[in-house]
């Protein structure tokens, strides 16, 4: 009996791929700039969501997409900023895969949205690994939870487009180092603009918001 | 935990080789893992052993080559390892990058033996 050796040279999650190609076709049909939202449990980011669908939707046409494990909340609660937007409970997965992306658009009106943000599980290491079809990633962190993030989980922040530091209206309460957050952000993802701001008061949100607007007129500049 | 999902994604490709192939059995498979690929090699070993339970693969050696974070700059061009986790350029602490490693998360051989 003969054994041989075959190269393979294949990605692991080469059909999770194919199906974020699919989405990324569907994007650029619809002239759709979808981002993808990470952050841990508890950062924020269905508070930014509701602030930011709140404020582009005098604008734009916005829709969101939200992972949790379990529950409707996060969409019902987005639902309020008076914006489409669809729930993905992924049962026990950690992450966001393309397939589960892909499910969740035919519930949102495509056609009719400009951003489309897809709020991904609240995880720092898992969403990493699985491409959903996205234009840009966005990071999110709070200053609850220490400066150091960025370092103990570089995976995530090195393929941020854009940091985002919330709840800065707390920097009085606790020990979050801002610059020494920005060193550690200059290290692992020195091309991306961070943003800092409160969703709870408001202040800061001005610049992300521009940031965003600035990024959709580029993909509409393209689409022409 | 996501080493789960991803040994699950493994084991059908795998299986689809020895079908095409008309092969008998693997007995080795080999994989290229990033070691910025947020995956960890002990949690995919783990997953391994139950995933491949019961499976065509079972009892296949699973060999796993972590591959290091390298770069070269774009502006001048010097090819470096990402040392620390600094995405700097070493000799011109330029930020345009192009990775060239780190990130892998590939099947790179299988060893197979034939019917």
């Amino acid at each position: 009996m003969s054994t041989k050796v075959i190269t393979i040279d294949t990605q692991i999650l080469k059909k999770n791929d194919i199906t974020a190609n699919e989405n990324r076709e569907l994007f650029k049909q619809h002239r759709v700039l979808a981002i993808n939202v990470l952050s841990s449990p508890g950062s924020g980011k269905t508070t930014l969501m509701v602030r930011t669908c709140g404020t582009l939707k005098e604008k734009l046409r916005v829709a969101v997409s939200v992972g949790d494990l379990q529950t409707e909340a996060d969409a019902l609660r987005i639902a309020g900023a008076g914006v489409p937007v669809v729930q993905i409970n992924t049962g026990t997965a950690c992450h966001l895969d393309a397939h589960m992306v892909q499910l969740s658009l035919k519930a949102l009106p495509l056609a009719a949205t400009d951003i489309l943000f897809i709020e991904n599980v609240g995880n720092l290491v898992c969403p990493a690994n699985f491409d959903i079809g996205e234009h840009l990633k966005v990071v999110l962190l709070s200053v609850a939870e220490g400066e150091e993030k960025p370092l103990k989980y570089p995976p995530i922040f090195q393929h941020a487009d854009c940091v985002c530091i919330n709840k800065t209206d707390l920097l009085p309460y606790v020990d979050f180092n801002v610059n020494q957050c920005r060193e550690n952000l200059k290290r692992i993802c020195p091309n991306a603009p961070v943003f800092e701001f409160s969703c709870k008061n408001g202040e800061g949100l001005s610049a992300w918001h521009d940031w965003l607007l600035d990024k959709w007129a580029a993909l509409a500049g393209e689409a022409c | 935990m996501h080493e789960f999902s991803i040994i699950q994604s493994m084991i059908p490709q795998i299986e689809d080789f020895l079908v095409q192939g008309n092969y008998r059995k693997v007995n080795r498979i080999l994989l290229e893992v990033g070691v910025m690929s947020g995956v960890i090699q002990d949690a995919l070993e783990f997953a391994y052993d139950i995933c491949s339970k019961g499976t065509p693969i079972e009892g296949a050696v699973l060999s796993i080559r972590m591959m290091p974070v390298t770069a070269s700059c774009e502006k001048c061009f010097v090819k470096f390892e990402i040392q620390d986790y600094s995405y700097l350029c070493p000799q011109c602490s330029g930020t345009d990058l192009k990775l060239l490693s780190g990130n892998e998360l590939n099947i790179k051989e299988i060893e197979v033996e034939e019917a």
